[in-house]
């Protein structure tokens, strides 16, 4: 391609710069004298010095969409401030693409006062908000407080009017208790009817999270069944009406693909149908083991396992758990907390099916006198495996009702082979980790370091090196 | 259009003014609005950049040419010697002097780096004036950034009472 000759080449000072004329917008036939000797401009040049006569309010005369990219790195408060700096700057709050919002962050003597100042927000946000090409509101959370059924319906109404322009892209709701209120199953039969009056503003929302509920053992799925779009649903300190009974998931027709569930208050969460998960979370659970059942869950790919053993808990088998369906599981992460190992080595073939695409395990918070051999079973059942991350600490503090923490034993077969393993990592053995992962339960100072502790590592160690035919690092 | 000069590619912008600017195509890449352009070959002849003039749009050149990743024979050499936590230092303090310009220049390089779709220009940009925003009472902002309240009195105790919880 040839450069076409008529172009006009910028000329250059002294400096290097092209001489650009006095104004801004410097009209190319004030440099037709200079432009025969110029050459092209080269760019690596040090910096203009800066002008310094801006009074205009230049400010104001940037597009809305660029003034909104400003607000919106504000503080939310501090945008809506600035609709008062000029007529100009009026509407603009009303066009920001994110408001989130929660009730904590208002100023009330009770709670009531806190909802009150929560809701006057959420109306002066959200009533009158324009449909817009852009300049949309395109994510809306909100975090309010239950029970308030006048509040509800204010927030139900405004949110129905924003999100039938259809512009919404991501609609989160959190609730939680005032501090002093009691778990409540009138509460969670408030919720559930504030979700049938809305249906459209439930069916845009995309994320969920509910804090000490007590609900009917039908609520979840209808829940999760009535929010089209629900992606994340996150139940804390959550009970079911009869905590003896099972929470039964079962939406096959749900895009839903995250579920977390802290504290659980219910014998068993059994997830019967839930097609596209694909990440789980289950932190501290009081029921017998197993605390969660797997049952059609092809796309999962991230289960999270954390608690402390109770004394009433005994040891479970992972395939007990975990679903055949699941093949594509690819990350397991356990946490022990100190306390005992909650589940059960068992033969590796057992696992093949779950385990034929896992490549990450994370097993911790070990209790320091429990030798590491066991968790070669899982290295057995999981041939795609490529990082297993060990850690290990010695709380000398073991809470009331906890399980008797009994080394687990376990044998590894004899002419075990892994080939894909790259990254071994144990940590939480030597003394000096104590500085670098403190544990929040106990005095570090005061560790109860196991003496076998050494020698276990060793073995594992060298059980490794030696049966690996893999390039592995490991890290201890 | 698109030349060879000592086997990189480069690329001419042409400003409304009707200055040139031959800069590498990698330069030039910074800009998302460009690379598109480039990748979706339209850019044989020189590429126009409307409503951007010579001296804003060389301050830009001057921005991607400075934060262009550093790639390459030479690239490789340079993080050989120095470390990217310095190199991210020394970036960070070379644009605390590139954006000492005046507020009429700092707005014509929010609109340059929004058309041009270069997200660290227009964070750096917009940087400034969110600081200006942030912590200050309005009577503050407004003379930062030399803005007239131009509501009746009544008016903005309107607005102020729509608002209420912001203020408080």
């Amino acid at each position: 391609m040839v450069a076409p000759r008529r172009r006009r080449r910028s000329p250059s000072g002294p400096d290097g710069r092209p001489h650009t004329g006095g104004g801004e917008r410097s009209a190319g036939g004030a440099m037709a004298s200079e432009q025969k000797a110029a050459n092209r401009v080269s760019i690596n040049r040090p910096a203009l010095p800066p002008k310094l006569n801006a009074g205009a309010d230049r400010i104001s005369g940037l597009p809305d969409h660029l003034l909104l990219k400003i607000l919106e790195r504000l503080d939310l408060r501090e945008a809506v401030r600035a609709g008062v700096l000029s007529t100009r700057w009026r509407h603009l709050p009303k066009h920001l693409s994110r408001v989130d919002l929660d009730v904590a962050h208002f100023q009330g003597a009770t709670p009531l006062e806190a909802t009150d100042a929560f809701t006057g927000a959420v109306r002066s946000l959200l009533a009158g908000v324009p449909l817009a090409e852009s300049g949309a509101l395109k994510s809306l959370v909100l975090g309010f407080y239950m029970p308030s059924s006048p509040h509800l319906n204010t927030i139900g109404r405004l949110v129905q009017d924003v999100v039938s322009l259809g512009q919404t892209e991501c609609l989160e709701f959190r609730t939680s208790l005032p501090p002093p209120e009691p778990l409540l199953d009138e509460i969670a039969r408030q919720f559930m009817s504030f979700c049938r009056a809305y249906q459209v503003a439930f069916s845009w929302l995309t994320s969920l999270a509910l804090e000490r509920l007590v609900f009917d053992h039908s609520d979840i799925t209808e829940l999760i069944s009535a929010c089209g779009r629900l992606r994340h649903l996150s139940l804390c300190a959550f009970r079911l009406v009869d905590p003896h009974s099972v929470l039964k998931i079962d939406v096959p027709h749900s895009g839903i693909q995250e579920l977390e569930f802290s504290f659980v208050g219910c014998m068993l969460i059994e997830l019967i149908s839930v097609p596209k998960l694909r990440k789980v979370w289950c932190h501290y659970w009081f029921s017998q083991n197993p605390p969660l059942s797997f049952g059609y869950v092809p796309e999962l790919r991230f289960v999270r396992l954390s608690s402390r053993a109770r004394a009433w808990q005994e040891p479970f088998a992972l395939s007990e758990c975990l679903s055949r369906s699941a093949s594509n599981l690819s990350i397991l992460a356990l946490n022990f907390s100190c306390q005992m190992i909650w589940i059960l080595p068992e033969h590796p073939k057992k696992l093949t099916a779950m385990f034929r695409n896992l490549t990450s395990v994370f097993l911790w918070d070990i209790f320091n006198e429990c030798d590491l051999n066991w968790t070669l079973f899982i290295l057995e059942a999981a041939p795609c495996l490529q990082c297993i991350d060990l850690s290990r600490h010695s709380c000398i503090e073991t809470p009331d009702n906890s399980a008797e923490k009994t080394n687990v034993m376990w044998e590894p077969s004899k002419d075990f082979k892994h080939l894909n393993l790259k990254l071994l990592g144990i940590q939480g053995c030597e003394d000096e980790d104590k500085d670098e992962f403190p544990c929040r339960d106990c005095n570090a100072t005061n560790l109860d370091r196991s003496k076998a502790d050494k020698a276990s590592r060793r073995r594992i160690k060298e059980r490794l090196a030696h049966e690996s035919s893999s390039f592995v690092e490991i890290i201890i | 259009m698109a030349t060879r000069e000592a086997g990189k590619k480069m690329i001419m912008l042409k400003s409304p003014d009707g200055m040139e600017f031959e800069v590498e195509e990698a330069v030039a890449m910074e800009s998302q609005t460009i690379r598109k352009m480039i990748e979706d070959d339209c850019a044989d002849t020189a590429i126009l950049i409307p409503n951007i003039n010579s001296k804003i749009l060389s301050r830009v050149i001057e921005y991607c040419n400075k934060h262009v990743p550093t790639t390459g024979a030479t690239g490789a050499a340079a993080s050989d010697t120095v470390a990217p936590a310095a190199l991210a230092e020394d970036l960070k303090i070379w644009d605390a002097e590139f954006i000492k310009v005046n507020r009429a220049t700092r707005f014509n390089l929010i609109q340059a780096a929004s058309y041009l779709n270069i997200k660290g220009l227009l964070d750096l940009t917009s940087q400034t004036t969110i600081d200006t925003i942030s912590d200050n009472s309005l009577e503050e902002i407004r003379s930062f950034l030399s803005t007239k309240n131009d509501y009746l009195p009544e008016e903005e105790q309107t607005i102020r009472r729509e608002n209420q919880w912001a203020f408080q």
